[in-house]
Formats: C-alpha cells, structure tokens, sequence
C-alpha cells in the first residue's frame, strides 16, 4: 500500500528455537504481491515449521539502534519492506514450545508492555508466560511500540502509563472504611479509593461483593456473615433443584437446553487460565456450569446467553466458591442483564453512546472509521457486552472490573438480594418449556428491529447502498410487529407517566394522544408477539417504550418510503417538538434540558458539523429507529425540555472544518424554510435506496434523520434525534430497590438514579481533580455528551474505557489504512492483550473531564429546570 | 496485499459446530481445541489463488447463539459467499439447517454462494448425521457440500476454496455486479482496467470500472 519501488528484495531469515543452533535461509520476494500468508507459508516450507512461530523484522529505530518488530499483518510487512534494511530484510523466526494456546503469547506488544510495566510497579501478578526470549525483546521494543500505538502524544502519558493514580486499596486501608460493628462508613470514598487504585488482589473477595452491590445498606460485619450464609444456602438449594432433575434424567426442556449451552461454553471461558485449566473435568469449570445454570434456570427472562460465562468467570475467580460467586453474578446481572436482552435496546445504546463519546473526543478517527464504513463499530461488541473483560488478561481483568465497578454508583438491594427471579422449577408444572417460550416469543419480537437493524448494518458495514427500502413486505411485518404491542403496553405507561410528572401531565397527555392518533391512521395491524410474564412486568417499568418503538417504526418506514407519509410524520413530531421548544430561532442552539435528565442536550441544528454523532450514534436505520423511539418516549413520558442557553457553539466553530461535507447541508437547513421535505427526500432517498458505495455524503443522510422543527417565528430547523436511555435500569420502577440509590432532585420519581450517580460523579469530580486535568479534552467544550446516568446506559465509564482503546490504536489504524475488516482483526488480536494500567489511566483522565464538564453543566440545568 | 478481488464472507451455523476452528485452520492452519466462545462476530482474512489471481478472501467469523443474531443478520448481505456449518455428532445441528438456511436467504443477496459443511468429520465413531443426508439437504437447496475436521484440516481449504471459485465463476458469467460493494466482492486496488499491474495478471474482467476499493 506505501507502493514499494523495489521489484524484488532480498530477504535473510534466522531461524531461533529454544535449545537448537539458529538456522538461516535466504530468498527474495516480490513486494507487490507478497503477502503476509504467503511470506508464512513460505516460511513455513523454507524451515519446515511445524508449529507455531512469530516472525519479526529488523529495523532501525529512531535513535539508529537496531531493534526487531513483529510481522503480524500485511501492514506490518508493507512497513518491513520499506523499511528493509539493505541489502536485505532480515527476519527473525521465533518457534514456540508447542502446546501452548497461543493465546497469550503470539501478540506480543502489549503483553510486553504489561510485563514490563508491572515489573516497574511491581503488582503482584503472574506474568503469562512469554518465552523469555521474545520478552527480552519486547522490552526493548517497548518504546517504538508505544510510539507505534500512538499513546504518547500527551506529554503525561507516559508517565502515566507506568503507574495507577494510587495503589490499590489494602486491608489496613479498608479497615477504616468500616465502623466498630463493621457497617461500611462513606462507602463513595471507598469506590473513588477503588476507582482509582484498585484492589489488592487477597482482598478483593472482602470488597468486590460491596462494590458489587451484594449487601444491603447498613450492615454490619456480623449481619454480612449471617446474610452471606444465608444465601449461600439459598443458592445451594436452588442448585439442588435442578440436580436432582438431572440425576432422575429428566432432563428436558429448558433444563436440557440450558445445560447443554452452558457446557458448551464453559468449556471455552478462559480456559488458557490455570484456574480453569487442565482437563475438561475442571472442578472451577463445573462450578462455572453450576453458577450458569442455576442462574439462567431461575431466571426466565433472561435465561443464558453466550458472554454470561465470561463475565461469571471472574467473580468465581475471585470468591472461589461457587455460591459466593453465584451471588454476585446476581447482582451483577442485575444491572447487567439487559445487555443479553434480545430486543437489543441495551446495547444498541451503547453503541450509540460509544460512536458518540469517540465522536466528541476523535472527530478525524471517527471520520475514518466513517469513510471506511466502520462506525458501526459493531467490532466493539465484545467490549460493550462484556465490559471490556476479554479485552484483558484474565488477572487484568479482574483490576479493570473493579475499577468499572467503583465508578458506578453504590445500588445496593433494597431488602435481600435477588437470587432467583422465577424458582425453578416453576411450580405448576409447566405446559411449555418456559425458555424455549422466551427464546420463541423474543425471538419473533426482535425481528422486526432486527431486519431492520440487519439491513441497516449490513449498510454500514460496507454495503450501505442497500437498505432496508428494499423489502417492504419485511418492513410491514415489522411494523405490525411491533404495533400490538404499543397497544398492549399503552396503559401501564399511563399509570407511569401521570404520578410521574406532575409538572408535565397534561402535556405528556397531550403528546401521547397525538402519538396515538398518529399510529391509528396507519393501517397496521396488532402485533403477533406474546409476551411473558417477565417481560411484560419489564414493560410496565419501561413505559413507552413500546410504544415509541411503534410510533418510530412508523416513522422509520415512512420516512425511507414515501416523502409524503413521512412529513406527516414529521409534523407530528414537530407538533410536539414545538411545544418542546417553544420559541427558538436559533437553530444552532443546543439545549440541555435536566429537568428530567433524560434528555440532555437538545439539539435544533441538524448537522452540527463538529460531531453529528452525538445525535447520530449509529448509522443504521435500527438506531435510527430507536433513537426515534426514545426520543418521543422522552417527549411522552417526560414531556418538553427547557431551554437552557448553553454551551458548545465554540467548539462548533471549532471543527466545522472537520466535516466538510455537511457544510452545505447544514446551510440549507438552516435557511431553507422548505428545508424538511429537501432534508427528508434527498439523503434517504437518493441514497438509501440506490445501491452505490457510501459516500461521505452520508454524512448527509445521517444528519437530516432527525425531526424538522417550524418555531414560532416560522423558522424551520431539523431537531436530530438522540438516543435516548431513560431505560437503562429496567428494574428501577418495578424494583424499587434500584431506584432508592439513583436520586435527582430536580424531578420527582424518575430521577432517583441520577441524583446518586450526579453525587457520587461530583465527587469523584472532586477526586478526579486531584489528577492533573486532561489537557486537550477539557478544552473540547461543554457537555455535549450525554449525562453520566445515560451515558453507556449508565456506566459511562465502560464509554471511556472503550473510547481510550479506540485511541490507543487509532494512529497505528490510520497509518495502516486498515479497513473494517482489517481493523476488525486487529482488535480481536489484541484481545488480552491491552495494558491495563495504560488504558485505565488515560480513561480515568476523559472520565475527569467529562464529569467536570458535566457537574458545571448540571449545576446550570438544574436552575433552568425549576422554570419548567 | 495486492489481489484481483475480495471475497466477503460468512460462517454461519449453531453454537459449537466448528465455526471459529474452521476459521482458524483456514487462516492459521492450526486447530485449538480450546478457544475463546465468539462473542458477536470475529474477522479472518486470507490470501488464496484461483485461477492464476490472487484473491483476498475477508471471512466473517460469527457467533452461534441466537441472541447474536441480529448481529449476524446485518452480515448476510454484505457476504458474496456463506459457509452454513453443522456437526456431524450432533444431529440437533442438522436439524437447524432450515432455520439457518432460510435466514441467510432472507437476508442475504440472492447470488450469495452457500456451501453446506457437515464439521468434524474425524469424529466418525460419533456420527449422527450420514453423509448422504448432508448431501441430499444441499441437492434439495441447491447448495454445495463437503464434509470437513477443522482439526484434522481435511478439506477446509477446498470448502473455502471451492466456494471462491464458485463466486469467481459467477463473476465470469456476470452473475455478480463486481461494482456493488453490497455482493461482498471488490475488485483489488491494482486490478481495476484504469491502474493495470503487470504483476499479477489483469484482473477484473467483465468489469468495466474500477470497483469501490479504497
């Protein structure tokens, strides 16, 4: 790809095993069509290698020392070959022990910094066991690697990267953390001391079940043990329950079908650890399956879902006991579990938030990834779902959870912990299968987002040309799909929204009739769905969202049909975005609106050039779809926004150059009074519905995929739709438990969960200034992100953690022009292997100026929100 | 590197049928018996030759359990060719092929190739599904068929392969619009009429431009 002049080189090999003499070879290749795979397989024939092998290059480095780096992709040989020192390439061919998973060991430079940087810090951790060999040149490549990776850009992150902000909480520092009886006294200064150092290792099976949220408030050290104990047996007996199934050999249905997909994976859960090591009888590994089934058995909703292994894996690492680990899975899974939720809502705000959060922090990367159709970053998947667990070795892992967790605020059970959702067995004997009724009735549900989302990812994933207008008949099914179900879900929303907002009945009233009059004129037809018991109960704390789901389906579809129908839509959506906003001419201004802290910041401007993404998460039309259902769920549930003069004009000015291509549309939009039907009609329909490569203009396309606004004063303006996760604590209204811990003071009920995490956020905000303030990302501007309650569905750390990976790696990324699939692979190679410390640093560095950003903003939103 | 084209794509099956070893002995030509469970989808990529040209096959690893499927789903039409994977010992596998079968088509573009594998084919003493029945499926449904080992690595290079030049046939006979990006195929950076390379031969044929390539 650097076009390399030379028709052939030369190429030298030295060949090194443990315990054998070094063996050479000599060959040349011609650069232009030697790949990678080739440049292997030649090896592999020129030393007859049987096993697996790294290769390196030779090269000079910045300080003319000769150093070896690794050929692990095409990029890297392009760069080798330019780089070749003359006469020759030299390569150097490193056998492996055979045997070894590879796993660990064959990407080598962040395993090389993670040794290298806990020998300077000194953790107790195991290293994995590199071959001494390939670490002794990992060291010295240490640093042509980290300038490789791009991180050293700021002057502080280096040294940063060598050490934790503080070491992590030991058992004399916890002792202080507990009164005389052992009740935790300020429990927020316990996980900011967590959040910023960890926990030692003997001490985490104490501490991980506090951040966990095992314990109900106020316990004493006594009453733990008791309650401990109590569960334990608790869990004991819900695990007996389905034994003694199995020993009778009943075992069928859902029993049958949970355990066989729980041994199956267990099977494969970090088995390259010693932990779970060995032989497949692995007793932790059948513990593993014990903690899974039990826990999948007894809760209906959620059953088991591949990832769920993983993220039990470290909980059993750390409690080595089953019940113990069973136990927090519960709790983590409380908050977890909606991420495995078929629906897909969850995660799809994640995704939205991530592209958002990268948006903000790395405009130019987020363009890349955007020319090369991946801003999908469907490729962090595995990140979202599994918060970053796999991304790092398995002792890693456990010191990044802990410090995710810490950053979450305390939610403690209201009452008892939770260990079983639905008893299993259920006690009348069940007709159906329970799981398979879920998995069927979810299953046929999500179609409809899904065939959406398919088409509409597929899009983005490189193909965007063909989208969902392509298949009607799949769109009406969808949308009869989804359609019943706003009917069946309409009511308990009511009951919600009336006590809920007092402020903003009537107009919620208001816009819930008009959504309604707006899904009757459709012709569609109720919606096959059944729901069970579970899920409907999740309904009913999740008011609206069904329903806007309906209501944004519609929209959807329209929009990518008929211009007509569409602008219908459109005034519908206007019609309450205007009592929304009331008068505003200014279609630039963003708005924050905290009143109910769901929405935070509005935005009239359709393409504000510096980051579309914040509105604009995604790019498929599933998101779109959501973004639209949430949004009028908001506009519903918690009716108008205020106003609130704020903020971020500056940094639109500032990097509206970024985005050249939405320029012109942004002009037109913000002058154009007929701008609603040229804004609808052009992006959606010359591109979405014409199959030819994506262009930048769909930069275009994604900005106009918001609500066209007249104001009072007849000026037109495109409100972009938002992501927006008021549902992220599915829970919180049915189980009040949830809600007692998040608390906000400027609405009523539905802010509980902001007000703690807004504390618990400003304080660490307090504590996160002790760190010497983000240099560049304090200057990006105001909170145009969302609050830290909504953000990454409420852990808006996980959206750091994520995006500084994003960072880590974006220079090496661009100097490869590496495209989806590439940068795809490049990510799934690195799993386990990224520096904790490294990436845990620099997120906790965004995290600070994200939360000093957003306590100043809130602090202005909520005296605008007492005009409501 | 340099290639004629890029071929997009897919293995697709139920949990636990081989997908991922497939994958990894194809490209690494390895065999883990233990491995990581694939969380979503993972990516692979390998150089192979047919015909005299090199292409460059992008193969998109997927995760088998249902609640990944919507993320599966979004990867059909982006793929010019899919391998449906069962597993011989595990008759229940087989069974899923409709589901799967009918997935793939709804969504996928209607040219996509569709090779049929019946995976671990050294586990023969576990057998439960017959040969024949793997091949008499894939006569009804017009699909190709092999039956594999990722780990021994018995004909996992022909089932890639053989599917490539399946798409590269149809390219030959126009099947394929090589310039929609959506088929899962692009023409190779050096091979389009407009920058020949006398390196590797003159791709793209057929084609009258220069495809979507970066």
């Amino acid at each position: 790809m650097f076009g390399c002049p030379r028709e052939a080189v030369r190429v030298k090999v030295k060949k090194c095993e443990t315990r054998h003499q070094p063996e050479y070879r000599k060959f040349s290749v011609d650069p232009q069509i030697t790949s990678i795979e080739v440049l292997q397989s030649i090896l592999i024939k020129a030393f007859d290698i049987k096993g697996e092998f790294t290769v390196s290059y030779r090269a000079i480095d910045d300080y003319g020392s000769e150093t070896y780096l690794f050929l692990l992709s095409d990029w890297d040989l392009d760069a080798a070959f330019i780089s070749a020192s003359e006469p020759y390439l030299y390569l150097q061919v490193n056998l492996k022990p055979f045997g070894e998973t590879g796993d660990c060991e064959c990407y080598w430079e962040q395993n090389a910094q993670e040794v290298s940087t806990r020998q300077e810090t000194g953790f107790p951790y195991k290293t994995p066991k590199l071959p001494g060999l390939i670490m002794n040149k990992m060291e010295r490549t240490l640093n042509m690697v980290q300038r490789a990776l791009g991180n050293l850009s700021e002057d502080s992150s280096h040294q940063q990267s060598a050490q934790p902000p503080r070491p992590p909480l030991t058992d004399a520092e916890f002792r202080r953390f507990l009164d005389p009886i052992g009740q935790v006294i300020h429990p927020k200064e316990l996980r900011a001391v967590i959040y910023f150092g960890g926990i030692e290792p003997s001490l985490r099976k104490v501490v991980w079940k506090h951040i966990l949220n095992v314990y109900p408030e106020g316990m004493s050290g006594r009453e733990r043990m008791d309650y401990m104990k109590k569960k334990s047996q608790e869990y004991q007996n819900l695990r007996e329950r389905w034994k003694v199934l199995v020993q009778k050999g009943q075992n069928v249905g859902d029993l049958a079908y949970v355990t066989s997909m729980v041994r199956k994976d267990v099977l494969r859960t970090d088995r390259h650890h010693k932990f779970y090591g060995g032989s497949d009888d692995n007793q932790n590994t059948a513990s593993l399956f014990n903690i899974l089934t039990t826990y999948a058995l007894n809760h209906p909703s959620v059953s088991y879902c591949q990832g769920m292994s993983d993220l039990a894996s470290p909980l059993l690492v750390t409690m080595r006991d089953e019940a113990q680990a069973y136990i927090c899975l519960c709790a983590l899974m409380r908050r977890l579990k909606d991420n495995f939720m078929l629906d897909g809502i969850a995660m799809t705000t994640k995704f939205a938030h991530l592209a958002e959060g990268l948006q903000h922090y790395d405009p130019d990367f987020y363009a890349y990834l955007k020319s090369h159709q991946a801003d999908d970053l469907l490729f962090c998947y595995r990140w979202l779902l599994l918060e970053m667990k796999r991304e790092f070795a398995l002792d890693d892992a456990l010191r990044m959870l802990e410090v995710l967790w810490a950053a979450l605020p305390a939610s403690p059970p209201n009452g008892e912990l939770n260990l079983a959702e639905v008893p299993f067995p259920p006690p009348s004997p069940p007709p159906s299968p329970n799981v398979k009724h879920i998995r069927e009735n979810a299953y046929t549900k999500v179609c409809a987002i899904r065939r959406q989302s398919s088409s509409a990812s597929i899009a983005t994933a490189g193909k965007r040309k063909t989208v969902n207008t392509e298949d009607p008949s799949l769109q009406s099914r969808d949308s009869t799909e989804t359609n019943g179900d706003s009917k069946r879900s309409s009511s308990p929303y009511e009951t919600f929204s009336e006590p809920e907002n007092d402020l903003t009945t009537a107009r919620n009233r208001r816009n819930t009739e008009s959504t309604e009059k707006c899904l009757s004129t459709d012709t569609l037809s109720g919606r096959s769905k059944r729901v069970n018991l579970s899920e409907l109960k999740e309904r009913l704390s999740l008011p609206g969202r069904d329903q806007t789901k309906n209501n944004e389906n519609d929209g959807e579809k329209k929009c990518a049909r008929v211009v007509k129908n569409l602008n219908e839509f459109l005034n519908f959506t206007s019609l309450n975005r205007s009592k929304v906003m009331p008068s505003d001419a200014e279609p630039e201004l963003r708005r924050v609106s905290s009143e109910s802290g769901v929405i935070r910041v509005l935005r009239d401007e359709p393409s504000s050039p510096d980051d579309p993404m914040d509105f604009f998460p995604m790019t498929t039309s599933m998101t779109r779809e959501l973004r639209l259902e949430l949004e009028s769920l908001d506009r519903q549930v918690f009716g108008p926004s205020p106003p609130s003069d704020q903020q971020c004009d500056c940094v639109l000015s500032k990097r509206e150059s970024d985005l050249i291509d939405s320029e012109t549309d942004t002009e037109l939009a913000r002058c154009s009074p007929a701008a609603d039907v040229f804004v609808w009609e052009n992006p959606l329909h010359t591109l979405q519905q014409k199959n030819h490569p994506a262009t930048p203009d769909e930069q275009a396309e994604l900005e106009y995929d918001g609500e066209i606004l007249e104001d009072q004063n007849g000026v037109k303006s495109v409100t972009p739709i938002r992501l927006l996760k008021r549902t992220t604590r599915s829970e919180s209204a049915s189980d009040s438990e949830e809600a007692e811990s998040w608390h906000q003071s400027t609405t009523v009920q539905e802010s509980p969960i902001k007000q703690s995490v807004q504390e618990h956020c400003e304080e660490a905000t307090e504590l996160t200034n002790l760190i010497p303030a983000g240099t560049c990302e304090d200057q990006l501007g105001e909170s145009s992100l969302p609050p830290p309650h909504e953000f990454g569905g409420g852990n808006p750390f996980l959206m750091f953690l994520c995006i500084t990976l994003l960072l880590q790696h974006r220079d090496f990324v661009i100097r490869n022009q590496m495209d989806y699939n590439e940068m795809a692979m490049h990510f799934d190679k690195m799993v386990r292997r990224h520096n904790v410390i490294r990436v845990l640093n620099q997120a906790r560095q965004l995290f600070a100026g994200y939360l000093r950003r957003h306590s100043s903003s809130s602090l202005a939103a909520k005296s605008d929100s007492v005009n409501v | 590197m340099s290639y004629a084209y890029l071929f997009k794509y897919i293995i697709i099956g139920d949990t636990g049928v081989g997908k991922s070893c497939l994958l990894l002995q194809f490209t690494d030509k390895r065999f883990q018996p233990v491995h990581d469970l694939t969380i979503g989808v993972e990516f692979g990529a390998r150089m192979i030759t047919i015909d005299g040209k090199p292409i460059k096959l992008q193969i998109w690893d997927t995760a088998g359990q249902e609640a990944f499927r919507s993320i599966t789903r979004s990867y059909y039409r982006g793929a010019a060719g899919a391998l449906l994977v069962y597993d011989i010992t595990r008759r229940e596998t087989f069974n899923h092929l409709t589901t799967w079968l009918e997935d793939a088509r709804q969504h996928s573009n209607s040219n996509m190739v569709i090779m049929l594998i019946g995976n671990k084919s050294d586990l023969d003493n576990r057998r439960e599904v017959r040969r024949e029945e793997g091949e008499a499926f894939a006569r009804e449904h017009g699909l190709v068929f092999m039956e594999t080992s990722a780990k021994t690595a018995i004909n996992v290079e022909d089932a890639f392969i053989n599917t490539a030049k399946v798409i590269y046939e149809k390219i030959q006979e126009g099947v394929f619009d090589i310039n929609n990006e959506a088929n899962g195929i692009k023409i190779g950076p050096q091979h389009s009429p407009t920058s020949p390379s006398g390196l590797t031969g003159t791709g793209g044929q057929g084609n009258t431009q220069g495809g979507g390539c970066c």
